[in-house]
């Protein structure tokens, strides 16, 4: 492991998806692709499809790391290429809304750089027998196969399905992101190097999300990030951590998924699950019949929220559970 | 703050049975059954009856929360 050579790539890819961002926004307001904050007084309208900054400063930053390290040539491919189909259904999504459904069917495609590369480089990229804390590898012989549609395409849903706020979706990925990186440096060092590309773009692209949003990230971004952590973890066998750090992305995912009978697009619920007051402050709704979500919970416990009050509170559950994740791998026989 | 300790405290529970059930999973059914579509089953069967324990769980305690809230709600009203 060259630590050099793993913080030219972290900084790379931070620099430009912060020099990256304005520039994206600056086009899609050109474009008039913009949409509401609904949250805020006056709903601002505000640059969308984010995603296409972290794309284009995680795909460089993928170029740079491989020529770093050749040996790791065919999973950084791998990683390209389910960020690339993730970002290309969320960006399809993010001009021409898709039905939940065929969205969340279209991101099962995500699974197939793993299958072929696995296939095809059997030595090189290496998938199953996830590792789990105090057991080491588990013996998943047929499950992992039945369950690997959904190891990328997963993570892109629910982490999609969590994208809610300002700044949300890049500080609990980027949260999830840093407990995977110490989880790869605690188990296999060198595949830390797979997650620089990811962490360094969601750092430079978070001062843009943060509340107040200069830009929002659109499905192409919330869909490719979780793609890309689930790539990552699949081909890290870090499975179980990956896991532990959505646990919040998962819950909220698990509660929408079953409250609305199925894969709904917002646009398509009769009822919202938060409402917001006159005064901007975002309550949960009382209908026995609207959507239960991780949010209308948080605003059930506390009462009436501002925007950024809600979000800190999904920050730091992201948090915990990553602080989970990293204790995981802490305790995972190597 | 409320919120943070109640789904804190939710997560951590979640994340505690979870390590629990690949424990109970690899002592009780791979060490113990053969390499075969049973397996798998088992396996399954026993995953699904833990997703299943905690979705009766969450749905319940959403229920409680939200009603707590309407009554709450109600009567400022």
């Amino acid at each position: 492991m060259n630590c050099c050579e793993h913080l030219v790539v972290l900084a790379f890819s931070a620099i430009l998806a912060y020099v990256i961002t304005p520039r994206v926004a600056e086009a899609m307001s050109a474009l008039n692709h913009v949409r509401p904050d609904v949250h805020k007084p006056g709903r601002p309208l505000v640059p969308y499809s984010g995603g296409i900054a972290i794309y284009a400063s995680m795909i460089p930053a993928l170029l740079a790391a491989a020529l770093f390290d050749t040996s790791l040539a065919a999973q950084f491919c791998v990683l390209a290429a389910v960020a690339s189909i993730a970002f290309a259904v969320g960006l399809v999504d993010d001009f021409k809304v898709l039905g939940g459904r065929t969205k969340t069917l279209l991101t099962l495609l995500t699974v197939l750089p793993l299958v072929i590369a696995h296939i095809t480089l059997p030595s090189q990229v290496q998938l199953g027998r996830p590792l789990v804390p105090l057991l080491g590898r588990l013996r998943l012989t047929i499950i992992y196969w039945l369950l690997l549609p959904l190891v990328a395409a997963g993570p892109a849903n629910v982490v999609n399905m969590l994208d809610v706020f300002n700044g949300v979706m890049p500080a609990t990925s980027l949260a999830a992101t840093v407990a995977l990186v110490v989880s790869a440096y605690l188990i296999e060092p060198k595949g830390a190097l797979l997650l620089l590309p990811l962490l360094g773009a969601l750092a430079g692209y978070l001062p843009y999300n943060k509340w107040p949003a200069r830009v929002l990230n659109g499905d192409s971004g919330s869909l490719m990030v979780g793609a890309y952590i689930g790539a990552v973890a699949a081909l890290l066998h870090l499975e179980f951590i990956a896991a532990v750090a959505l646990i919040p992305h998962i819950l909220n995912g698990a509660l929408v998924i079953v409250s609305v009978g199925g894969f709904k697009e917002h646009r398509q619920m009769k009822e919202r699950p938060i409402l917001v007051r006159e005064d901007f402050k975002l309550i949960a709704s009382s209908s026995q019949t609207a959507p239960i979500s991780l949010v209308r919970l948080i605003l059930a416990v506390e009462g009436p929220l501002e925007e950024r009050q809600v979000a800190a509170r999904l920050i730091a559950l992201g948090m915990v559970s990553s602080i989970l994740a990293v204790v995981s791998a802490l305790l995972t026989p190597r | 703050m409320r919120s943070l300790v109640v789904f804190g405290a939710l997560i951590v529970l979640v994340w505690l049975s979870s390590v629990a059930l690949l424990y109970a999973i690899d002592s009780l059914i791979v060490a113990v059954v053969r390499e075969s579509w049973a397996r798998t089953v088992l396996g399954l069967t026993v995953f699904a009856f833990w997703a299943f324990g905690w979705y009766v769980a969450i749905i319940a305690l959403s229920r409680k929360l939200i009603s707590s809230w309407a009554s709450r709600a109600d009567e400022r009203n």
